[in-house]
C-alpha cells in the first residue's frame, strides 16, 4: 500500500522531470532559430565568402529543413552531444565534464555553508524569539540579504587573501581555495534560508500538537528538538533545493572573481567569443542540473512527508 | 480532586496595552468521581481555566490544588506530578497529533518518557486501543488516515495512557459531526465507570452539559457566575445569565 504510492509518487516524479528536459531543449533549439540574425555570419564576420558562412552552418546544425534539424539536435542532446565549440574544436560535452568539477564543489561547498549556519541560527532564533539571539539572528539575515556576493567576494579576498594571506588569491588550488568563494555565494542563501527555518519552526511550535506534546509530560528541548524542528525543515528542504540551483547561477559571477575554472567561466567566455554551441550546451546543461536536483528535492520531501505522498 | 482558589488571569496585547481578564478570581472545587461541566460562551474564560488546571498556562494569582497539595507551577516536580494525575483531551483532533508520526508513536511517547519498557508500552497500548474501539493494526497509520472520530477516540486513548485521575475535557466534541458526538460521549461515560476517572467536561453546550454533569459551573466573562449540583442548576437557575443560556439553547427538557 505504502510502497505502491512511492511508485505512482516516484513515477510521477520522473514523468515530470522528463518533460521538463524536453521542454528546455525544445526552447534552446528555438532560440537560436526565431532570434533575428544569422549565427553563422554573426560568427564569420559580415564580409565572409558565403562558403564559409555554410561551413559554419552546418556545423552548428543548421542546415535542412527545421523538422529534420529539430530531431538531429535532440538526437544528440540524449547522446549528451552537444556539438563542437567554435574556438577550441573541442566537443562541448567534454568541456562541460573538465569544468564541472569546481562548480560542483564550489555550489556544494556554499551549500554546507548555507546549511550549518542557517538551520542553528533560524532555530536559536525561533526558540529564543525576541530574545538577543533572535536579534543577532535577523540581523545576520538582513546583512547577508543585503551585501551582494560580489562585494562579500571581493571583501573576503582584500581581508583573508591579500591582508592575511591565508587563502589563495585565485584559481583552483585545492580545497582552500573554494571556501572564501563558497562563504561569499552561501551567505545570501544563508540569510534567506535563516528566515525560512526561523519562521517554519516559529509556526511549528504554535501548532496545537506542540501543546498536546506538552500536555502528555515531554520536556521542552524533545518537543523543540524532535517534534517541531522535524516537521520545520520540510520547507526548509524544500528552500534549500531551489537554493542549490540557484547556486549555479551565482557561481557564474563568483568564479569570475575568484579566477574559478568552472562551469560559469566557461559559459561566459563562450558569451564573449559568440561561440555558441558552447553557449547553447551550458544553457541546456545548467538546466537539466537544475531540473534534476529539483527531482531529487521533491523525491525526497515525498519520502519524509506521508501527506505528500498520498495527494 | 482538585481545588482552585481565587485564580486570576490577565492577557496582554502586546504593544497596545489593551488586556482581557480571562480569569477574575474563580474558585472551582472538582470533587472526586464527579463530572464537573463548565458552561459559557465562546471567548468567556473556560478554556484558559481548562489549560490552567493541566499546566499548560500560569494563573497570575490564586492556587490550584491536587488532593489538598498546592501545586507550584514554577517547580518542575510539581508539574510533572500534576500532569500525571491530570490530563487534557483537546478540541479539535485534527491538529493534535503531530502530522508526521504514526499513531503508535504518538500514543507510545508518553510512556518513552515514563521510563516504560518496549513490550509493555505496546501491551498498555493495545489494551486500550482495543477499549476506545480502534484497530491496533491501524495505530501505523499516519493522523491524516483517521476519521475525525477516531481521532478524537485515539487522543482520549493518548490522555488515559498516562493513567490520569482527572481528565479535562475541553470541548470534546464540538468539533465532530453530531452522530459521531453520541458515540464519543458515551464511550467517555464508559471509560469514567471502568478507570473510576474525574471529568473537568467544558462546553459552550448547555444541553450536553447538562446530560453528563453532577455538577455545573457557569461562567461569563472571565467569573463563574454560578456553581452547583446539576439539577439544581438545571431545573432552578438563580442567576440571569444561566436563564439567558438556557432561553438560547434549542432543546430544554
Amino acid at each position: 500500500m505504502r510502497s505502491m504510492d512511492t511508485i505512482r509518487t516516484i513515477g510521477r516524479l520522473l514523468l515530470r522531470l522528463l518533460a521538463t528536459m524536453l521542454l528546455i531543449s525544445t526552447i534552446v533549439f528555438l532560440l537560436l532559430r526565431l532570434l533575428p540574425g544569422d549565427p553563422a555570419q554573426v560568427i564569420a564576420g559580415i564580409d565572409a565568402n558565403p562558403a564559409d558562412v555554410e561551413n559554419i552552418r552546418n556545423s552548428l546544425g543548421m542546415n535542412g529543413t527545421i523538422i529534420s534539424q529539430y530531431l538531429t539536435w535532440m538526437g544528440n542532446i540524449i547522446h549528451f552531444d552537444f556539438g563542437n565549440s567554435y574556438f577550441s574544436g573541442r566537443p562541448v560535452s567534454t568541456l562541460i565534464l573538465e569544468r564541472l568539477p569546481v562548480t560542483a564543489n564550489l555550489a556544494l561547498l556554499a551549500m554546507v555553508f548555507t546549511i550549518l549556519t542557517a538551520i542553528p541560527i533560524g532555530v536559536l532564533s525561533a526558540v529564543k524569539r525576541w530574545s538577543i539571539w533572535d536579534a543577532f539572528g535577523l540581523l545576520y539575515s538582513q546583512l547577508g540579504m543585503a551585501l551582494p556576493s560580489f562585494w562579500m567576494g571581493i571583501l573576503l579576498l582584500l581581508i583573508f587573501s591579500v591582508k592575511l594571506g591565508w587563502f589563495p588569491l585565485f584559481g583552483a588550488q585545492g580545497f582552500n581555495s573554494l571556501i572564501l568563494p563558497a562563504i561569499s555565494l552561501g551567505l545570501a542563501k544563508s540569510a534567506v534560508l535563516v528566515r525560512i527555518t526561523r519562521i517554519s519552526m516559529i509556526e511549528e511550535l504554535g501548532k496545537p500538537y506542540i501543546e498536546a506534546a506538552r500536555a502528555k509530560g515531554l520536556v521542552d528541548r524533545r518537543i523543540q528538538y524532535v517534534h517541531a524542528l522535524k516537521n520545520a525543515l520540510l520547507p526548509v528542504l524544500t528552500v534549500t533545493g531551489l537554493q542549490l540551483g540557484g547556486l549555479l547561477g551565482g557561481a557564474i559571477i563568483i568564479e569570475q572573481i575568484f579566477s574559478l575554472p568552472g562551469l560559469g567561466r566557461l559559459f561566459l567566455t563562450g558569451i564573449y567569443q559568440r561561440d555558441f554551441a558552447v553557449v547553447q550546451g551550458s544553457v541546456i546543461f545548467m538546466a537539466f542540473l537544475f531540473s534534476g536536483i529539483n527531482f531529487l528535492v521533491d523525491l525526497l520531501y515525498a519520502l519524509i512527508n506521508p501527506k505528500a505522498r498520498i495527494s | 480532586m482538585l481545588e482552585l482558589k481565587d485564580i486570576s488571569k490577565t492577557f496582554k496585547k502586546k504593544g497596545t496595552g489593551l488586556s482581557v481578564q480571562a480569569a477574575k478570581h474563580v474558585s472551582l472545587n472538582i470533587p472526586e468521581q464527579s463530572i464537573v461541566g463548565l458552561v459559557g460562551e465562546s471567548g468567556c474564560g473556560k478554556s484558559t481555566l481548562s489549560r490552567m488546571v493541566v499546566g499548560l498556562e500560569k494563573a497570575d494569582s490564586g492556587t490550584i490544588a491536587l488532593k489538598g497539595k498546592n501545586i507550584d507551577y514554577r517547580n518542575p516536580r510539581d508539574l510533572s506530578h500534576l500532569r500525571k494525575s491530570v490530563q487534557i483531551v483537546f478540541q479539535d483532533p485534527n491538529t493534535t497529533f503531530n502530522p508526521r508520526r504514526t499513531l503508535l508513536a504518538s500514543l507510545e511517547e508518553g510512556l518513552v518518557n515514563k521510563g516504560m519498557g518496549k513490550t509493555d508500552r505496546l501491551k498498555k497500548v493495545r489494551d486500550l486501543t482495543d477499549i476506545i474501539g480502534i484497530s491496533y493494526a491501524n495505530l501505523e497509520k499516519y493522523p491524516h488516515q483517521f476519521s475525525g472520530g477516531q481521532k478524537q477516540r485515539l487522543s482520549i486513548a493518548r490522555a488515559l495512557l498516562m493513567e490520569p485521575e482527572l481528565l479535562v475535557l475541553d470541548e470534546p466534541v464540538s468539533s465532530l459531526d453530531v452522530s459521531v458526538q453520541a458515540q464519543i460521549i458515551n464511550l467517555l461515560m464508559d471509560l469514567r465507570k471502568e478507570f473510576g476517572l474525574t471529568y473537568l467536561f467544558i462546553s459552550h453546550d448547555l444541553h450536553l452539559v447538562g446530560y453528563v454533569s453532577t455538577l455545573i459551573a457557569v461562567m461569563k466573562s472571565g467569573e463563574i457566575v454560578e456553581q452547583g449540583d446539576a439539577e439544581q442548576i438545571l431545573f432552578e437557575p438563580k442567576h440571569s445569565y444561566t436563564k439567558q443560556l438556557f432561553a438560547s439553547s434549542p432543546i430544554i427538557h
